[in-house]
């Protein structure tokens, strides 16, 4: 008899009651695949997301290439450049949101205490930004853009991207979330619909981000968020990517070291790529899918913890989560 | 009713939790044993069975997810009436699922030597690196004990494909128990 498959069968009993829970909400009858997507919808968004990544990567190069780097309203490569802007727009919070609306440091819930269990947190390592890119074109004869406000982006998505966790020090006192969507004009379909919402350690007058010390690069980050499909940052890819399960949401996150000015024209850094730079930041980029949302959360000049309890408090902001869920943890 | 709060009712020694527990999880576990079992008089036995466990068992034990727990003790409840321990007698599903499961291991002198704590933990380890959509799968066939056609219904699969998916899981399983230095 099939001794070995008996061991297996027996030793499953006691894997972790996370994965048993959600392999039971999945009940029998029913379907339980993961929202699927329209496949021709997917086909545009991958085209228009490969185009914008090569757009985001070229600005994010050339913007690398002098000095001083002044980033976006949400930072480098942070939001594709044809997301307009709108300005703030404070509202009360609404019932239901995830999260109140407003421009200051919220408070994490009293008592929040996420567990993170460092020995099941994968990273990955992207070599940098990319060096190739090309301008994306939405023909105004076949789109129609629609630009949308703080109501319509809480109605849309659920809340107005302020997490319930926002380290100290950092503000969203800046410009507020906006989203321009496009429409296509034959079908009247959404084609692209990413909104982003910057929290960083000051601003400029014109709400742009800015810098507190030498280094040119201000500290913060950005939530960027689609339903139908993100439009990634500027960061390379990486092989055999590994996911850091955050209860039961599997967040991939990864890391890149990048260089800031000035830059130095009469020598090369390492790689060769820039001229050598006055040193180097961290930037952290967290993806995942919610509810049928994509996010991706890019912190830049930030601890890796702090990344990790800010998306803790986005997927779970009410509730306390074990983060790096593994062998031995419940 | 909340799970914590049926836990709490249990460590209180609240006798009347037994009938919230058998309304909330019955079906569920009737189901699950009923995988593993040919009569449904076999699979209400080890429901109640189950619900004396949990009874027994909390306090001391105080599980954060109730249904796991409980589903745990139903599985291996359901396999221990299978006769499955004892060899004697198999229902099919058991015996379909073992012999899928033991391409896995690579060496059958291992299964003596391999301690069961670390086919757990590689267990673990393996499914925390799956995609959710492929974890669910594979544990709805090999924990739940779902059939192909279920499968194929569920995840919108048809069932050679999803006979390729778990063939090539299986693959993977056994891979990662080598890396993990489960030759066995």
């Amino acid at each position: 008899m099939n001794e070995r498959g008996r061991l297996i069968l027996l030793a499953l009993n006691e894997v972790n009651p996370a994965y048993i829970q959600e392999a039971a909400e999945v009940g029998e009858g029913t379907n339980y695949v993961n929202q699927k997507r329209d496949g021709r919808g997917q086909g545009w968004i991958r085209y228009f997301a490969t185009a914008a990544c090569l757009c985001l990567a070229l600005l994010g190069v050339l913007r690398l290439g002098q000095s001083p780097v002044v980033p976006g309203p949400d930072g480098p490569g942070a939001v594709a450049p044809w997301v307009s802007r709108e300005p703030t727009v404070t509202q009360a919070p609404a019932e239901g949101s995830r999260a109140p609306a407003q421009a200051d440091p919220i408070p994490p819930p009293a008592g929040r205490q996420d567990t993170i269990n460092w020995r099941f947190v994968e990273v990955n390592e992207s070599e940098g930004l990319g060096m190739d890119a090309t301008r994306l074109y939405m023909d105004p004869a076949l789109y129609e853009v629609e630009h949308w406000d703080m109501d319509q982006v809480r109605e849309y998505f659920g809340w107005e991207l302020a997490p319930a966790y926002i380290p100290e020090g950092l503000t969203g006192g800046g410009e507020g979330v906006g989203l321009t969507v496009y429409r296509d004009k034959a079908t009247g379909e959404l084609i692209e619909d990413q909104a982003g919402r910057g929290f960083w350690v000051d601003f400029y007058e014109d709400g742009s981000p800015k810098s507190d010390d030498d280094i040119v690069i201000p500290k913060g980050f950005t939530v960027r968020c689609s339903k139908l499909g993100i439009l990634h940052c500027g960061l390379l890819p990486v092989d055999d990517e590994r996911v850091t399960q955050f209860d039961r949401t599997e967040v991939t996150l990864t890391h890149a070291s990048l260089p800031y000015g000035p830059f130095d024209p009469t020598q090369r850094d390492p790689s060769g790529l820039y001229n050598m730079p006055a040193g180097y930041y961290d930037v952290y980029v967290a993806s995942f899918t919610l509810d049928g949302v994509e996010y991706e959360v890019e912190a830049q000049r930030m601890e890796l913890e702090e990344l990790i309890k800010i998306v803790a408090s986005i997927i779970s902001p009410y509730e306390d989560i074990i983060v790096g869920v593994g062998c031995g943890m419940p | 009713m909340e799970d914590q709060e049926l836990v709490e009712r249990l460590l209180h020694r609240e006798e009347s939790v037994l009938e919230e527990l058998e309304r909330s999880y019955g079906p569920k576990l009737l189901r699950l044993a009923g995988r593993f079992l040919k009569s449904r008089e076999d699979g209400e036995e080890t429901v109640n069975e189950t619900l004396f466990r949990i009874w027994s068992t909390i306090p001391p034990n105080r599980p954060e997810r109730l249904f796991p727990y409980a589903a745990r003790i139903c599985r291996y409840a359901a396999l221990e009436r299978a006769e499955w321990l004892t060899a004697k007698k198999r229902s099919a599903t058991v015996v379909e699922l073992t012999q899928e499961l033991s391409q896995c291991l690579p060496d059958p002198r291992g299964e003596r030597e391999a301690e069961g704590r670390e086919l757990r933990e590689a267990l673990n380890s393996f499914l925390a690196g799956l995609p959710s959509e492929k974890r669910r799968l594979f544990l709805r066939r090999y924990w739940y004990g779902a059939s192909i056609r279920e499968l194929g219904e569920g995840f919108g699969m048809g069932e050679s494909q999803v006979k390729t998916t778990l063939l090539r899981l299986r693959k993977k399983l056994r891979i990662h128990l080598e890396k993990e230095g489960i030759f066995l």
